[in-house]
C-alpha cells in the first residue's frame, strides 16, 4: 500500500519529510482536457496532514481545474486520487465532501435565495439539529471579524461579496474536513480579515488538517506555506519545501523565462495628455483623477475589491458613473452609454472573456467585424467582401491561430480568443484603450505577443490603461502604475520605481490603515428588509383579501351568504392545490403549464370512472386510478425534463395543448354526470371547517414543513436557486426536479378530483384557465419564477386573494371578460412589484 | 498553414455530421420526407388544389412564427401570441362596423397593426426595464388581451370587411396574396438579419448580451424593439387570418400559441439565443406543421387529434436533437 503511494508520488518525493508521515490525499498523474485545451498534463500533488501546501502559478495555469478534480466536480480524463490510504473510485462532490475534502472556491457559489444558516446546513446536515444555530454562529465567529458579522437568518443574496466569501469559508470548515483546498481565499478580504483567516489556517494546521493553498500572492505564500509547488501551462514544474526556494526563483519559475524576454521596451517619450478622468465616482470608487498621455501605458494596481476594476469599467462607459468627467483629447463625453464612449474613441477589453468579451458561437470574422462594422457598411448594409478581407488581414496581422476566419470562436484557444478581442478593439481605431486583466487565462507565448501589441499601439499614439492583479505584468509592461485602496488612488509609481516588490509594498501599506466601511453599505433600511422578507407577501395578501371580501360585501349583501361562501371555499381549495402543484416545480426552477389541462382531464376521467350512483368502494378505486394517472403523467414530464434535459416550459406547453386534445377526444361536448359523493365528502363539515378546506390546510402545512424544515426542502430550493452551488455540493438536481414534477402531478390530481366534484359534469375545457391562475397565485405569493424561492403559506393566501377577486368580479359583473383582465393585471402588478422591490434590496 | 492542420487533427470527422449543415437544409429535408410519406398515405393531400388551399394557412402561421422566432432568438418566449392575434383580429373586423369604405378599412387595419406593435413594446418595456421574466409578463398580457377581446367583441364573431376578404382570397401571378405577404416579411427579416449592421448587432445581443453591451449595443432598445416587431408580425398574421377566415372567432388566435413555438422548434432553432438560428428554417417549420395538420385531417382525425399531433411534434422536435447527440456520444 505504502509502495503504491510512493510510486504515485511526484519526482519530488525525496523532499517528503523523513518523519513517518503519510499523505492524507494524493493526486497522481491527473490529466484533463477541455476540447482542444489541455488544462492538466499529468499533475501530481501530495497533501500531508498538518501541512500547508501552496500552489502558485499564473492565471490559466490549471490551478482551478486541479481543485475541481480534487473536489469531485470535474472528472479527470486520466489519473488517480488516493485518499486516506485507498484509491477513490468514481469521485463525485458528495463522496469527496463526506470523505473529508472541503473546497473554498475563488468565486463562491452559494444558494443565494437561502439564508446563511441554510447554506451551511446544505454542506453539513448536522447543523440542522437544535444545536445547529449555536454551532454555526461559533464557526462564523472563527472566521468573520466584527465588521463582517452577519445574522444567520440573512439571505445570502443580501450579503456583500466579502461576506459571501466568509460564508464560503465557513461552509468549508463546517464539514470538519481532513483536507481543505483554498483557492485565492483572500481576494476580496481586508487586512484584518486576512489575519483572521491566517489564524484559522494555523488552527487547522495544528489539528492535522491537510491544507492546499492556491494563490498568486507571493507574500501570503511566503508567510503560510510549508511546501511550494509551481504550476505552469498545466504542469507542476517544481515542488519544494518552503525553505528551499526564494521568491525570486518562484517568479522566474512562474513566468517561465527571464522577464526581459517577455516584455517590450518601455516608452521613450510621451505625447500630450490624451485621456483625462476628473473626479470620477461610482459604486466602489470615489473622486478618482487620472491623466494618461498619448504613448503611455498606465497600470492600475490594488487588492481585489479596492475599486480599480469598477473604476476602469466606468471609465470605459461599461458601468454607469455617479459623477465626474471623462475627456478624450480635450472633449468631454457627456452621454452615459457604452456606445457614446466608443464613439469618442474609448476601447475596452473585459477581464471576463467568455461572459463579456467574445461571442463563442459566432465566427472569428463576425467577432472581429463588430469592431469595424461602420467602416465596411454603407447606409447600414454590410459589404461582405470587404468585411471578410478586413477580418482576414487582422487575423493574419495578430497571428490568430484558427483554421479560417469562418471558425467559430469556441474552437480557438484562450490566447487566440484574447487576441481576437484585442484585434476587434484595434480595428475600431481607439484613441484610448482600457484593458482589464490583459492576459488572464492566456498561455505564455500569446502573453508576450499581447504585450508587444499593446506597446506598438501606445507607440502609435494611443493612451493605454491596464488593470492587473499580477505585479510582474505591471512591472514589465507599464510606464507608470497607480495603486487603488478604498476606491481612491493612494500611491503612484513611475519609471524605474515600477517593480512588483514596490507594488506589493504599496498594496500592503495601503491596506493596513484601512477603515472598513463596506459592511455599512450592506445594512439596509428596515423598510426595504421587510419588503423582501417571506412574511411580507403573506401579510399583504391577507389584508388585500379582506379588503376585496369586505368591499364586495358592502356593495352586495348576498356576497358572503353561506351558500356563496361554501362554493367560494370549494374553489379556493381547488386553486390552492393547483397553485401548490405549480409552486413545487417553480421551486426547482422549472414550470408546469400543464396544471390546468391536467386538472381538466381529471374532470373528464371522473365523468367516466366516477359516474352518478357509483358505490363507495368503486369510487375509491376510481380515484386511486385517476391519481395514479396524474402521478404517472408527472413522472413522464419529469423524465422529459431531466433525462432528456428539455426546457420545462416547452415540454409543458406541448402537454398543455396535448392534454386539451385528449379531453376533447374523450368528451367532444360536456356530458356524463359525476357522482355527488366527491363534493359531499369535500363539504362534509369537520367542526366548522369543510373537510376539503381542512385537507388543503393540512397539505399546505405539510408542504411548507417539507420545504423549510427538512434537508430535502433545503436541497430542493438550492437546486432552484443556484444550479452551480448544488452541483458543487453534489446535490442530485435531476432527482429533485423529477420529484417536483411527480409532486405536481399528485397535487394536480387531487385538485382535479375536487374540481370534478364542483363541476359535476364531464366538461372538456373547465380546467384550462387554472394554468394562468396558478401562475398568478405563485407570483402573488412572492415566489421567484427563476426558482429557489417561494412559500406554500403565501401561496395559500395568494389563492385566497385570486379566488376572492374572481368570485367578486363575477358577483358584481357577470361578464367573464372582466375576470381575465383582473387576473392578468394582478399577475403583472405583482410581478413588477416584487421585481422592483428585490432589485432595490439587492443593490443596497 | 501548419495551424490549419492542427485544427483538422483536433476536430474529429464525426462532428462534421448533421449538426454542421445549415438548419434550413435539415428542416427542408424533414419536410420533404413528411410530404413523401403523406403523399403515399393520403395522395389527396399533394394535388395542386390541396396544396394551394393550405398555402394561406401556412403563410399566416409562418408570419406569426417569424415574430416568435425573433423573441426566442432574444432569449425570450412569447406566450401572448394568441392574445395579440385575437385582439388585432377583433380591432380590424369589429370596429369598422360593417363598413367597406377603403379609407375606414385601411384605417382599422393600420390601427390593429399599431396596437399589435404597441402591446409588444409594453411587453418589452416590462421585460427589459422592470426585469420581470418574459414568461410571467406574456402570460399576464395574454390574459388581459383575452379579456379585452371578449369585451370589444361582446363574444360574437363578426364578418370581416368584404374588401379584406377579397384581398386575401385573391391570387397574384398564381400565388395567393397571403404568400406574397409572407415573402415580403420573411425576405425583409432575412435581409436585415444577415446583411445589415442592425442585424449583426441583433445577433450579437442574442448570442451574448453582456459582450454586446461592451461593444456599445443598446441592449434595452434591441429588446423592446424585438417584442414590438413580434407584436407587429402577430397583428399582420391576424389581419391575414381575418381576411381568409371571413368571420374570425374571438378565439381565432389560440392555435398560434403552440403553433408558432412549434414552427421555431421544428425548424431546429435552439431556445434561449446562444446560436444564430435561421428564419428560413422557421418558415419551413411552419410549412411542415401546416401540411401535417392537413394530413391528420385527411387521414380522418378531427381537430382535437391535431392538438395531440402538435404536442407530440413539439416534444419530438426538441427531444430528437438531444437523443441524436447522445447516440453519437454513446
Amino acid at each position: 500500500m505504502h509502495d503504491v503511494r510512493r510510486a504515485a508520488a511526484p519526482s519530488t518525493a525525496a523532499d517528503v519529510p523523513t518523519t513517518a508521515q503519510v499523505p492524507v490525499m494524493t493526486l497522481a498523474a491527473v490529466r484533463k482536457s477541455f476540447g482542444p485545451v489541455r488544462a492538466l498534463k499529468g499533475v501530481d500533488v501530495l497533501v500531508m496532514p498538518g501541512e500547508v501546501h501552496a500552489i502558485v502559478g499564473e492565471n490559466g495555469a490549471g490551478k482551478s481545474t486541479l481543485i475541481g478534480i480534487a473536489a469531485g466536480v470535474l472528472r479527470a480524463d486520466a489519473g488517480t486520487i488516493y485518499y486516506d490510504g485507498s484509491r477513490v473510485e468514481a469521485p463525485n462532490p458528495r463522496r469527496m465532501r463526506e470523505a473529508g475534502v472541503s473546497v473554498v472556491y475563488q468565486h463562491p457559489a452559494l444558494a443565494t435565495d437561502l439564508t446563511v444558516l441554510e447554506n451551511l446546513q446544505l454542506a453539513a446536515p448536522r447543523l440542522a439539529g437544535a444545536a445547529g444555530p449555536a454551532e454555526a454562529a461559533r464557526i462564523l465567529a472563527r472566521i468573520a471579524t466584527d465588521e463582517m458579522r452577519m445574522p444567520l437568518k440573512q439571505r445570502v443574496a443580501e450579503l456583500s461579496l466579502a461576506q459571501r466569501h466568509i460564508v464560503e469559508i465557513a461552509r468549508a470548515i463546517a464539514t470538519r474536513p481532513k483536507v481543505i483546498f483554498l483557492d485565492e481565499p483572500t481576494e476580496p478580504l481586508q487586512q484584518a480579515d486576512v489575519r483572521k483567516l491566517f489564524d484559522l489556517i494555523g488552527e487547522l494546521k495544528r489539528a492535522d488538517v491537510g491544507i492546499v493553498y492556491v494563490s498568486h500572492r507571493l507574500h501570503e505564500v511566503d508567510e503560510l506555506a510549508d511546501r511550494i509547488s509551481v504550476m505552469r501551462d498545466g504542469e507542476i514544474i517544481d515542488s519544494r519545501l518552503a525553505g528551499a526556494i526564494t521568491p525570486t526563483e518562484i517568479v522566474a519559475l512562474i513566468a517561465g523565462r527571464p522577464l526581459g524576454q517577455i516584455f517590450p521596451a518601455k516608452a521613450r517619450s510621451l505625447g500630450e495628455p490624451l485621456f483625462m478622468v476628473k473626479g470620477l465616482s461610482g459604486r466602489g470608487f470615489d473622486r478618482v483623477d487620472l491623466v494618461v498621455h498619448a504613448g503611455e501605458i498606465v497600470g492600475l494596481a490594488g487588492i481585489e475589491g479596492e475599486g480599480q476594476r469598477e473604476f476602469i469599467r466606468a471609465a470605459a462607459g461599461i458601468d454607469r458613473r455617479a459623477a465626474g468627467e471623462v475627456r478624450v483629447g480635450g472633449r468631454s463625453i457627456s452621454a452615459d452609454t457604452a456606445a457614446a464612449f466608443r464613439r469618442s474613441g474609448v476601447g475596452f477589453i473585459t477581464d471576463d472573456r467568455h461572459a463579456e468579451g467574445v461571442f463563442l458561437n459566432l465566427t472569428l470574422r463576425e467577432n472581429l467585424s463588430l469592431g469595424f462594422l461602420g467602416a465596411v457598411s454603407r447606409a447600414g448594409v454590410i459589404d461582405q467582401a470587404s468585411e471578410a478581407a478586413r477580418a482576414k488581414s487582422i487575423a493574419e496581422d495578430l497571428r490568430i491561430r484558427a483554421a479560417s476566419t469562418e471558425s467559430k470562436l469556441f474552437e480557438l484557444s484562450g490566447g487566440n480568443q484574447q487576441k481576437t478581442l484585442l484585434g476587434r478593439e484595434i480595428a475600431a481605431r481607439p484613441g484610448v484603450l482600457l484593458v482589464d486583466e490583459p492576459t488572464k487565462g492566456v498561455d505564455i507565448g500569446a502573453r508576450s505577443e499581447i504585450y508587444q501589441r499593446l506597446r506598438i499601439l501606445a507607440e502609435q499614439g494611443v493612451a493605454v490603461v491596464v488593470s492587473s492583479s499580477d505585479g510582474i505584468e505591471l512591472e514589465g509592461l507599464c510606464d507608470r502604475v497607480v495603486i487603488f485602496a478604498r476606491g481612491r488612488i493612494v500611491h503612484e509609481l513611475s519609471g524605474t520605481a515600477v517593480t512588483d516588490a514596490a507594488i506589493t509594498e504599496a498594496n500592503l501599506t495601503a491596506t493596513v490603515s484601512r477603515a472598513n466601511d463596506r459592511a455599512k453599505a450592506v445594512r439596509r433600511r428596515r423598510g426595504a428588509e421587510f419588503l423582501s422578507s417571506d412574511h411580507f407577501p403573506a401579510l399583504l395578501l391577507a389584508v388585500l383579501t379582506a379588503i376585496v371580501l369586505g368591499g364586495t360585501q358592502a356593495l352586495n349583501g348576498y356576497f358572503l351568504s353561506p351558500f356563496s361562501l361554501k362554493s367560494m371555499m370549494s374553489f379556493f381549495s381547488i386553486l390552492a392545490f393547483l397553485s401548490s402543484a405549480q409552486l413545487a416545480t417553480v421551486l426547482v426552477g422549472a414550470i408546469d403549464l400543464s396544471v390546468g389541462p391536467l386538472a381538466g382531464l381529471c374532470v373528464v376521467l371522473c365523468s367516466f370512472l366516477a359516474p352518478d350512483g357509483i358505490g363507495g368502494l368503486a369510487l375509491a378505486g376510481s380515484l386511486v386510478l385517476i391519481l395514479g394517472f396524474t402521478v404517472g403523467f408527472g413522472c413522464l414530464q419529469g423524465l422529459l425534463v431531466t433525462a432528456l434535459r428539455l426546457p420545462a416550459i416547452v415540454v409543458t406547453i406541448a402537454t398543455f395543448i396535448g392534454l386539451q386534445g385528449i379531453s376533447l377526444l374523450l368528451r367532444p361536448i360536456a356530458a356524463g354526470n359525476i357522482s355527488d359523493a366527491i363534493s359531499d365528502a369535500a363539504q362534509l363539515p369537520i367542526g366548522v371547517i369543510p373537510a376539503g378546506v381542512l385537507l388543503t390546510l393540512a397539505m399546505i402545512g405539510g408542504a411548507e414543513w417539507l420545504a423549510y424544515r427538512t434537508g430535502f426542502g433545503r436541497s430542493l430550493r438550492a437546486v432552484g436557486s443556484s444550479p452551480l452551488a448544488s452541483q458543487r455540493l453534489g446535490i442530485d438536481s435531476r432527482r429533485l426536479t423529477m420529484i417536483a414534477f411527480v409532486a405536481s402531478g399528485l397535487l394536480t390530481g387531487i385538485g382535479g378530483v375536487l374540481l370534478a366534484g364542483q363541476v359535476g359534469i364531464g366538461s372538456p375545457s373547465t380546467g384550462t384557465d387554472y394554468t394562468l391562475m396558478s401562475i398568478t397565485v405563485v407570483v402573488l405569493g412572492g415566489a421567484s419564477v427563476g426558482g429557489g424561492r417561494g412559500s406554500f403559506i403565501s401561496t395559500l393566501l395568494g389563492a385566497a386573494l385570486v379566488q376572492a377577486t374572481s368570485s367578486a368580479s363575477s358577483f358584481i359583473n357577470a361578464n367573464s371578460s372582466v375576470h381575465y383582465v383582473v387576473i392578468g393585471t394582478l399577475t403583472l402588478v405583482a410581478a413588477i412589484f416584487f421585481s422592483v422591490a428585490r432589485h432595490r434590496t439587492a443593490s443596497g | 498553414m501548419a495551424d490549419a492542420r492542427i485544427f483538422r487533427l483536433r476536430m474529429p470527422r464525426l462532428s462534421k455530421d448533421l449538426s454542421e449543415y445549415p438548419l434550413a437544409l435539415k428542416s427542408f429535408a424533414a419536410t420533404a420526407l413528411l410530404v413523401l410519406i403523406g403523399g403515399i398515405a393520403a395522395p389527396s393531400t399533394i394535388n395542386a388544389a390541396a396544396i394551394l388551399s393550405t398555402l394561406p394557412y401556412f403563410a399566416i402561421l409562418a408570419v406569426a412564427s417569424i415574430g416568435q422566432h425573433l423573441v426566442i432568438q432574444q432569449r425570450g418566449l412569447d406566450l401572448s401570441t394568441a392574445g395579440i392575434m385575437s385582439f388585432a383580429a377583433v380591432i380590424a373586423t369589429k370596429l369598422p362596423n360593417g363598413s367597406n369604405d377603403p379609407a375606414v378599412v385601411i384605417f382599422y387595419v393600420a390601427l390593429a397593426l399599431a396596437i399589435g406593435a404597441a402591446i409588444g413594446a409594453v411587453t418589452g418595456i416590462i421585460v427589459a426595464l422592470l426585469r420581470v421574466p418574459t414568461l410571467v409578463t406574456t402570460i399576464g398580457i395574454n390574459a388581459i388581451l383575452f379579456g379585452l377581446t371578449y369585451f370589444v367583441s361582446t363574444g360574437a364573431s363578426v364578418q370581416s370587411p368584404p374588401m379584406m376578404v377579397s384581398f386575401f382570397e385573391a391570387r397574384f401571378l398564381y400565388v395567393p396574396t397571403t404568400v406574397w405577404v409572407l415573402l415580403l416579411v420573411a425576405g425583409l427579416t432575412v435581409f436585415v438579419l444577415t446583411r445589415t449592421t442592425i442585424g449583426r448587432r441583433f445577433i450579437a445581443v442574442s448570442v451574448n448580451p453582456s459582450a454586446a453591451h461592451a461593444v456599445g449595443v443598446a441592449l434595452r432598445t434591441y429588446s423592446i424593439a424585438t417584442y414590438a416587431l413580434a407584436g407587429l408580425m402577430y397583428a399582420t398574421a391576424a389581419i391575414m387570418l381575418s381576411g381568409y377566415l371571413v368571420s374570425p372567432t374571438v378565439l381565432c388566435g389560440l392555435p398560434y400559441l403552440l403553433g408558432t413555438i412549434a414552427a421555431v422548434v421544428v425548424g431546429g432553432n435552439s431556445l434561449g439565443g446562444l446560436t444564430k438560428g435561421s428564419v428560413v428554417a422557421t418558415v419551413i417549420g411552419a410549412f411542415f406543421l401546416t401540411y401535417l395538420a392537413q394530413l391528420v385531417t385527411a387521414l380522418g382525425f378531427g381537430g382535437s387529434a391535431e392538438d395531440l399531433a402538435d404536442a407530440i411534434i413539439v416534444l419530438s422536435g426538441v427531444a430528437l436533437p438531444e437523443l441524436m447527440r447522445r447516440a453519437r456520444h454513446a
